[in-house]
């Protein structure tokens, strides 16, 4: 049974890419005024639970193709909760509940019948802290493909180089393919964890403050690389630096206590923010 | 100017402490190793005890205390990966998973003659597999079996849950992800811990008395049949251990250099155990490095 649903999937989704089947688009009347663009993630009154506590507060959203969308807000507003969400890495929190819909390319993440094996290669995940496996630089880029199934080794090879020159790391690394991937810089690790990711050609790329624990040189690097990555992937990133933010993406939304507040292109709410508290917390006035 | 004081107290105090410590493991080993030393030689750790001369060796005790720590491993080794994974991954945090882990606390408490007479009782007498080697191999699980879990259990919680995470964002099954990521980043604390715990079990005397057994039949090395009642392989036959002839010869045995045997073997079995505890140290290390490629 699941097998089947994974197929059907599969179908749907490179259906929508070689556009034989359109996607909705927003209408004007929602609260997200955005572009006529392919939407690839969208949430509809999501509402997200930690036990009995309320951590996100109906929020709706939606987050187009090939394009960078950060969430900004100040801690404990919810924008971590909410993008681990995206691909149910919330499932492994106890008492995390969730009410209202994820819909990835029109399939409801959180259907019973949905994979969510399948759902997390799609939507991949790179996290605060580099993570990378204490196994060799190859092993850990290699990893995904071989538990998905991938046995040849020249193709695992050809993926491992791929992979890592997407995530402008190859040049790095490359005489050192078996070394230890703690022998790694932190910077170069949280890059390793990208290619890893990218590894297992996801559609969606989802952030959680990736540069938070870099250096700023290294933040750079992660930062060039993003600009880089949203040609092939959709980005979502969580950052706690509006600079970054401003910088980097295409689309901000601005969470505060577990709402949206403010969701639009980037130019437009920095520079000229529709909300109060937005304005306040771009200036500095509070957070 | 008085925390001055305070912390320089402080810090001699704790020097002594580690000092007498030292002092004390030297004291011992020095004593038990130059009593025993001059006694070993490949005659007495290869030919079997008199009962009524001197020049008695040590041989199937040895050979048995080797196979009765083997047998032990391959039964307890699975049996407390599994129920450690269970305890550090799947156990959830309620009442029955405390009341668990609680039992196990107990367990590895227990006094090794009351899990050496409850094998007796059970392994020996109801189940009717009399001394033997099985009996005494399940009586050492019982007694091993608890400190190998929390072993397994802390090693795996000892990972970073970062790296869990890592696995599962992977799209990776759960079972998967503890498997090759779990797993390996804990094997050199489990090793480690395995070891420690083979020299607890090697060394151990009070569980086997009533269990293995304090004699051992005439062994034919070069029967390898493990059905044959004088092959060393038969699990069916009783067989005293090193430890267990310690205890033994000290307290009945007949034969005139009670002392050379006593400190011979006891020279021996702390050898052995000197050897586990580096060996420890040593293939946990090398095993990280490999894992890690380091």
């Amino acid at each position: 049974m699941a097998t089947t649903t994974l197929m059907k999937e599969n179908k749907a989704s490179s259906n929508v890419r070689s556009g034989v089947m359109t996607m909705t688009v927003p209408d004007s009347s929602s609260e997200n005024q955005l572009k006529s663009e392919n939407v690839v993630l969208k949430t509809n009154s999501l509402r997200v639970f930690y036990g009995n506590h309320l951590a996100i507060k109906n929020v709706s959203a939606s987050f187009m193709e090939n394009r960078v969308t950060a969430l900004i807000g100040p801690s404990g507003c919810g924008k971590s909760t909410y993008l681990r969400s995206l691909n149910r890495m919330n499932d492994e929190i106890p008492g995390c509940r969730i009410e209202g819909e994820i819909l990835y390319r029109g399939i409801d993440l959180n259907h019973p019948q949905a994979n969510v094996f399948d759902i997390r290669k799609r939507i991949g995940m790179v996290f605060q802290r580099p993570n990378p496996f204490a196994k060799s630089i190859f092993e850990n880029v290699a990893f995904g493909p071989k538990h998905h199934g991938v046995k040849n080794k020249q193709l695992l090879e050809e993926i491992v180089e791929k992979s890592l020159r997407k995530a402008a790391l190859w040049d790095e690394v490359k005489d050192r393919l078996h070394r230890s991937a703690l022998a790694l810089s932190g910077g170069q690790q949280q890059r390793l964890c990208i290619a890893r990711a990218l590894a297992m050609e996801p559609d969606v790329l989802l952030l959680d403050e990736p540069a938070s624990a870099l250096d700023p040189v290294s933040t750079g690097k992660v930062e060039e690389l993003i600009e880089e990555l949203k040609k092939d992937y959709t980005v979502i990133i969580v950052t706690h630096n509006m600079q970054q933010a401003a910088r980097i993406s295409d689309y901000t939304a601005f969470f505060y206590m577990g709402e949206l507040v403010e969701f639009g292109e980037t130019t437009e709410l920095f520079t000229n923010p529709k909300k109060k508290q937005t304005e306040d917390y771009i200036t500095g006035n509070f957070g | 100017m008085k925390a001055k004081i305070a912390d320089r107290i402080a810090t001699v105090v704790f020097y002594i402490i580690a000092l007498l410590l030292v002092l004390l493991l030297a004291g011992l080993l020095g004593y038990i190793l130059l009593k025993g030393l001059s006694h070993i030689s490949w005659h007495f750790i290869t030919s079997p005890p008199e009962s009524f001369q001197a020049g008695g060796g040590i041989g199937p005790q040895l050979f048995n205390s080797l196979y009765l720590l083997v047998l032990t491993m391959l039964i307890s080794v699975p049996l407390s990966l599994g129920a450690g994974i269970y305890m550090a991954e799947y156990a959830k945090k309620n009442i029955w998973t405390n009341i668990l882990r609680t039992v196990i606390e107990v367990l590895s408490s227990l006094p090794s003659i009351v899990v050496g007479l409850f094998g007796f009782l059970f392994f020996v007498i109801s189940m009717g597999w009399g001394f033997s080697i099985l009996s005494g191999a399940l009586a050492l699980t019982l007694f091993n079996l608890p400190l190998m879990v929390r072993v397994v259990e802390d090693s795996i919680r000892g990972v970073p849950s970062s790296q869990r995470e890592a696995g599962l964002a992977l799209g990776v099954s759960k079972w998967e992800t503890i498997k090759h990521v779990l797993l390996p980043a804990a094997l050199p604390g489990i090793i480690t811990g395995i070891i420690l715990a083979s020299g607890r079990v090697f060394g151990e005397a009070a569980a086997l008395i009533y269990t293995a057994g304090m004699s051992s039949p005439n062994l034919d090395f070069t029967n390898w049949n493990p059905f044959s009642p004088t092959s060393p392989l038969n699990p069916l036959r009783p067989a005293e251990t090193l430890a267990v002839h310690i205890w033994k010869v000290n307290g009945e045995a007949v034969i005139p250099d009670v002392n050379a045997v006593s400190s011979g073997a006891s020279a021996v079995l702390v050898l052995f155990i000197l050897v586990f505890n580096v060996s420890a140290r040593w293939i946990g290390k090398r095993i990280y490095r490999r894992m890690t490629s380091s």
